[in-house]
Order: C-alpha cells, then sequence, then structure tokens
C-alpha cells in the first residue's frame, strides 16, 4: 500500500513518537500544573520541555506557545477570542473550514470580513492583498499553504504588510508546519499562528497549538480548570493559560514533540528540499500523462498536487487508485469550498496527492502509472 | 532557614524558572503556592536568598515575568 495522504494525516510516525506516548503513559506522570507533588512536577517539567521544543522549531519563546486539540481548535480560539464586532478581516479564497466557519460565525456576530477571490491560476499575490485592503481592515487571515493545492503564502511580504498597516495577523499553519520553517523577516506582525501536531510534524493526533506573538489581549474559546487563581470567576488573562482549559494531552504533546525534534535532527532544510524534489518529480510525469489536468499551487508550492482526470469524477478515480493499485488518495472537496467555487470543482471535486518524507521516488513512479493505466494510456 | 520565594502569574512560567535554574546550576524547587501569599492553587519557586540577583537575572534574561518576592520560611513569609 502507498500513502499519498499526508495532508490529512501522516500515516507513518517515527518510532520516537511512538515511544514518547508510550513513556508518556507508562513513565508516571502526573497532571501538569495540578499540585506539586513529584508526579504532577515530572508532567509539568516535560510539558515545559515541549514547549521548549516547539518554541526551538518556530523560532518563539516557549510561553508563546499554548497546547490546543488541533488547529481547528487552535484557529477558532484566535478568532474568537481576537476579532469581535469592531473588527474587519479579509481572508483569501484558500482558506480551509476551519478558518472561514468561525469567521462566518464572528460575522453573525456584527465582524465584518471580505473575501479576496482567487485569480484563474487558483492563487493571489500581494498586490492583489493589498488592493484587497479596506481602510477599517484590522487583521488578515491567512491559510501559509493551500490544503488542496499547495500554494504557499507570500509570507515575507505579508508580514511585513502587517507590520506596516498594524494589523492582527492569523495563520493557518496546518499544511505549511513541517514542510519549511518560518520565513525570516525585519520585524514579525502582531500574530496568531495555529499549527496541528498530526500531519508533517509527524505527532499524533489530538494535539496542535496556538503560538501568540505580540501583544494580543485573547478571550478564551473554553474557561474551566487552570491550576492557578482557584477562586477567579473567568479563566485567567495569562497566556499560555487563557487558552489550555482543562488537563492537557499530554501522550499526544510528548508524541509530538518528538516529532518536532526528530524533524529537526533531519533538518529543515533538508526535508524541505525532498519534499519538494518528491512534488516535482510527480508533477513532471504528470505532464507526460493526457488526460490529466493538474491545478496549479503557484510560484512556490508545498507537498500537495490537486488533479482531475477527464471523463471521471474525483471520488472514482480515488477508489480505483485504492481497490486496484494499492494507492491511497484523497477526493472529494477537502473543506475548501471557495477554492472549488474558484475552479468550478463543486461537484466533481479534486483528487489530492500530499506527500512525506517516507514516500519513495519508486512510489511515485508507481502513483503515474497507475494513473497511465487509469487514464489508459 | 530564611527563603527566598518567587510567585508567578502562571504555572507554566514558574516551570520556565525552574528549568532556567536547573541549568544555571542554581539550587531552586517548585512547591504549592503558600495560602499566606495568595488563596488558591498554583506554584512557586522556593530558591536561596543569596541568590536573588542570579535568579532575578536569569528571568530578566529570558523575559519571564514573575508576580512577586517573598522571603521567610514555611508558614511565615512577607514580600520582599
Amino acid at each position: 500500500m502507498m500513502y499519498f495522504d499526508q495532508s490529512a494525516t501522516s500515516l507513518h510516525k517515527p518510532p520516537e513518537v511512538t515511544e514518547a506516548v508510550l513513556r508518556a503513559l507508562t513513565g508516571g506522570y502526573g497532571n501538569p500544573a495540578r499540585g506539586a507533588h513529584q508526579a504532577a512536577n515530572q508532567a509539568l517539567k516535560a510539558l515545559a520541555r515541549a514547549r521548549r521544543s516547539l518554541a526551538a522549531y518556530f523560532g518563539v519563546n516557549p510561553l508563546d506557545i499554548a497546547f490546543a486539540a488541533n488547529a481547528t481548535m487552535a484557529l477558532n480560539q484566535a478568532i474568537k477570542g481576537a476579532l469581535g464586532a469592531g473588527d474587519r478581516v479579509l481572508t483569501t479564497g484558500l482558506a480551509h473550514n476551519a478558518t472561514l466557519r468561525p469567521l462566518y460565525q464572528m460575522q453573525a456576530r456584527g465582524m465584518g470580513l471580505d473575501l479576496l477571490p482567487l485569480g484563474p491560476d487558483g492563487g493571489y499575490t500581494i498586490r492583489d492583498l493589498k488592493q484587497a485592503l479596506r481602510p477599517d481592515t484590522s487583521a488578515l487571515c491567512i491559510n501559509a499553504m493551500s490544503n488542496v493545492s499547495g500554494f504557499t503564502a507570500p509570507l515575507p511580504e505579508i508580514a511585513a504588510l502587517c507590520v506596516e498597516k498594524d494589523l492582527l495577523l492569523i495563520l493557518d499553519l496546518s499544511q505549511y508546519a513541517g514542510t519549511r520553517a518560518l520565513p525570516q523577516v525585519p520585524r514579525w506582525p502582531r500574530s496568531l499562528m495555529a499549527f496541528t501536531g498530526h500531519k508533517s510534524l509527524y505527532g499524533p493526533q489530538g494535539v496542535g497549538g496556538l503560538i501568540k506573538r505580540g501583544d494580543i489581549p485573547l478571550a478564551p474559546l473554553l474557561s474551566g480548570g487552570s491550576g492557578v487563581h482557584s477562586f477567579l470567576k473567568e479563566q485567567p488573562a495569562t497566556y499560555p493559560e487563557v487558552c489550555e482549559a482543562g488537563t492537557l494531552n499530554l501522550p499526544g504533546i510528548l508524541g509530538l514533540q518528538a516529532g518536532v525534534d526528530w524533524l529537526m535532527q533531519q533538518g529543515q532544510a533538508a526535508v524541505s528540499a525532498r519534499l519538494s524534489a518528491l512534488r516535482q518529480q510527480f508533477v513532471a510525469g504528470l505532464e507526460q500523462l493526457t488526460g490529466v489536468d493538474v491545478y496549479e499551487g503557484g510560484p512556490d508550492p508545498g507537498p500537495v498536487v490537486a488533479l482531475n482526470m477527464r471523463g471521471m469524477d474525483a471520488a472514482e478515480v480515488s477508489q480505483v487508485l485504492d481497490e486496484d493499485h494499492g494507492i491511497m488518495t484523497r477526493a472529494g472537496a477537502h473543506c475548501a469550498p471557495l477554492w472549488h467555487q474558484a475552479m468550478g470543482t463543486e461537484t466533481r471535486g479534486a483528487v489530492r496527492f500530499s506527500f512525506s518524507l517516507f514516500n519513495t521516488e519508486d512510489e511515485v513512479d508507481r502513483a503515474l502509472f497507475a494513473l497511465k493505466a487509469i487514464a489508459g494510456g | 532557614m530564611t527563603k527566598l520565594l518567587v510567585t508567578f502569574f502562571s504555572s507554566h512560567a514558574a516551570m520556565e524558572a525552574e528549568l532556567l535554574m536547573e541549568e544555571a546550576g542554581l539550587p531552586g524547587r517548585l512547591i504549592p503556592l503558600p495560602p499566606q501569599v495568595h488563596a488558591g492553587c498554583g506554584l512557586a519557586l522556593l530558591c536561596d536568598p543569596g541568590h536573588r540577583e542570579m535568579v532575578l537575572s536569569l528571568m530578566a534574561r529570558h523575559q519571564l515575568a514573575y508576580e512577586q518576592l517573598y522571603t521567610g520560611q514555611r508558614g511565615r513569609w512577607t514580600p520582599a
């Protein structure tokens, strides 16, 4: 079986991840920040070290990171916690429903929302973004990497724009994190960045987080136990406590830490180059096939490719790939409704191939061979 | 024996301080927040008062904010 659905979740994890999860369950870890006995402190220390690993990876301070169940929860926390009726937000046609649905909820509560439509190539430029800004725009919500086409947002230019206009930047790093490093820019804007652990950071499902950079007051998405200030009637405003009501998923977090540590051992530059090479090999092979439409991923695409085969629905292609060739891909609408509307694929969907470090050149060749067979050539 | 007690706005900040001290080779440990200092729950960092300047400098270098300093011993803490 060949797995090309990294954008949904990473199927293959480094053994260190499994070991870390097992250790978290068997190593005498208590509930972090709930008491000061040895087991609770051991858990709190492990949690702090996990925060440090993630901070080292993202280039931020450890206490800039709040853990969440996934990127969806982190995006909900960012959008509902930082924005209100007085805000006006600009997002793009590449936004995932994890961003769009909370934005629509906030729009129903009085927040202004503008959508930058995609061009015929399924992307946009920094010039398009600048032109779509209104005088009262207060925040940008940007998908750093499309989960359908791999289109990668021009982050250095977006960061500079947000600094220049004093805009809050909310970034969805779900697909981006682990595939490439955050860009080095002279000044990073006030920002909230949501990541998930189970895709290209190679952690388990059920863990993600929110990175806060700068002074951004946040209302909590959830309220509950915090381990501090028990007599306060509201969630403590201190970050990360404001975002971490209730017991955290320590096994998931320690697994994620192991994934990130492993990734850093591989080296982000080497990882990015490897993923890019797999994508290029695949796209070059697709160009030799007839009857296959490949959707553009912009000038700097991530390791994701969306395609359709003429005369077939995406679901049918994906099913044949799975059942006849042992190749797992994702079909359907990919929770990215605006992209499909822009591409005219609302009904037929698109077949998505997404790559991980565990894919091989041979697997890519076999996938191309299977697509050629399906195309009748 | 008199000790220095550092309180924080966040248990995670308290643990970060303990890790920094551990790495700097300074003795210190987290204890439950004494009720004389703050009602409720939470953690505080207990350390040697002779290391006060080193502890404060370490936290400042890592932009780690603390809430309050106390000196004293179990059951008797006064703001430092």
